[in-house]
């Protein structure tokens, strides 16, 4: 991406449009463009738009019902365009199916007075062209944690450090505890399970994991590189009705990673690297109806995914072992 | 009582013949697979309860086996399975994955178990 990314944004109501236009305008070249049953396809092209966008925030009260034939006919001019469909905490549950078949890949479910801040380091790593930091989940400056895996009998070991990075006790600390523990096993077992012979004992699973008395960091990194973002999305779309799927050896994981997490990403690169991780809240309660969202960042070795330059997915961020 | 090696599978499973219930304790993960393949097969009654009081994790692959196992004894031992002292955590993973489907809960999440 060169020069200034441009930002286009769809909104139903002119009500939403406000709320995130203190976010929105602060990238160059945003343009906000409210519509009611707009599908015509000749309303997106670069012709009338003036532009053609790096990347489209399309609200979800316009996106699945009257949105995919604008994702089409924005993807037309630019195939690679990044696509993100911003809904409020509000909204009812809405299938992955539509977001399967349009490749959407990033989900926000936000309260424009809350979030704010979430959703423009969304934006930022977006237009960046970079994967999601880790670091990103904690307090500036807060310490982390980080172990390197080379065989199976030290996930025991790992999982009771992190579980002994949230200290105190009470109620929600037990919960962090328990939901830490779980998501921490799931991420391991998920790198574990797509390793390639012999590829363990020589390049290891690293384990991030991080504390700061609010916030729960997690997150894996393997280096074998074998999801993608659709394979996890219609594992995650086929779990999603609750139907019990007796024969479905992978993907449960990730959908368990999805309900839990208060954030999920996901940074890839393909058949180089997966780093799959998330953040729990301490004062989130456990709550199976609630829309969660998700990131799926996805950038070939070749070095260009998406029109995207390759961007190293291990950062070092900060590290305190 | 089912005696598992603690060196094969960490998952331990005690059967009170008084009151129709399996207690499990334990991690319920890939390694479990043996005893809970074996545990349809010791069914005798209409009604049976696997108490998960003591039970500190179940990760995805330990979800696949209970949904095996409870589904074979529900549709082959005709049998109905009741679920009792579940964590909230586990209580919600049983939700999003379906476990309901086949098992009934006893109680709410149990909300002082959370050690």
């Amino acid at each position: 991406m060169t020069g200034k990314p441009l930002v286009l944004s769809l909104f139903g109501k002119s009500s939403l449009q406000a709320a995130w236009e203190p976010l929105l305008s602060q990238f160059p070249g945003s343009m906000a463009i409210i519509g009611d049953a707009e599908t015509d396809a000749g309303r997106y092209s670069s012709t009338t738009l003036g532009f053609v966008p790096d990347l489209a925030v399309i609200s979800s009260d316009l996106y699945p019902n009257r949105g995919s034939r604008v994702i089409e006919s924005l993807r037309a001019e630019n195939p690679q365009l990044d696509i993100v469909i911003l809904a409020s905490i509000e909204t009812p549950r809405i299938s992955l199916l539509p977001l399967v078949k349009d490749r959407v890949c990033h989900f926000a479910v936000a309260d424009p007075e809350r979030d704010m801040d979430r959703v423009r380091e969304l934006l930022r790593t977006l237009t960046a062209n970079e994967p999601w930091k880790f670091a990103s989940y904690l307090h500036p400056g807060s310490d982390f944690h980080e172990w390197c895996l080379y065989e199976p009998q030290q996930k025991e070991r790992i999982i009771s450090h992190i579980e002994d990075l949230i200290t105190g006790s009470g109620y929600d600390l037990d919960l962090l505890r328990q939901q830490g523990v779980l998501l921490a096993d799931e991420m391991i077992e998920n790198a574990l399970q797509a390793a390639p012979n012999n590829e363990l004992s020589e390049k290891g699973i690293i384990i991030k994991a991080g504390f700061d008395g609010e916030t729960l960091a997690l997150q894996v990194i393997d280096k074998w590189g074998t999801l993608t973002p659709e394979k996890a999305l219609e594992y995650m779309a086929r779990l999603q009705d609750g139907q019990v799927c007796l024969d479905l050896p992978r993907g449960r994981g990730l959908f368990i990673l999805w309900q839990f997490f208060d954030h999920f990403h996901v940074n890839i690169i393909s058949g180089r690297e997966t780093a799959v991780g998330g953040e729990l809240k301490r004062k989130s309660t456990l709550d199976h109806g609630r829309l969660k969202g998700f990131d799926f960042f996805h950038h070939s070795c070749s070095g260009r995914s998406h029109g995207k330059n390759l961007s190293p997915l291990y950062w070092k961020d900060t590290p305190h072992v | 009582m089912v005696n598992v090696d603690e060196n094969v599978c960490k998952l331990l499973v005690e059967f009170d013949t008084d009151f129709n219930m399996f207690f499990l304790s334990g991690i319920v993960d890939a390694r479990a697979k043996s005893v809970l393949d074996e545990l349809p097969h010791r069914i005798e009654h209409r009604r049976i309860t696997f108490d998960f009081g003591g039970v500190t994790r179940i990760n995805s692959m330990g979800i696949a086996l209970l949904l095996r196992c409870f589904k074979q004894i529900r549709d082959e031992m005709q049998a109905e399975v009741r679920l009792s002292h579940l964590s909230p955590v586990n209580a919600m993973l049983f939700k999003i994955t379906g476990i309901f489907l086949l098992a009934t809960p006893d109680e709410e999440p149990d909300q002082q178990h959370l050690q």
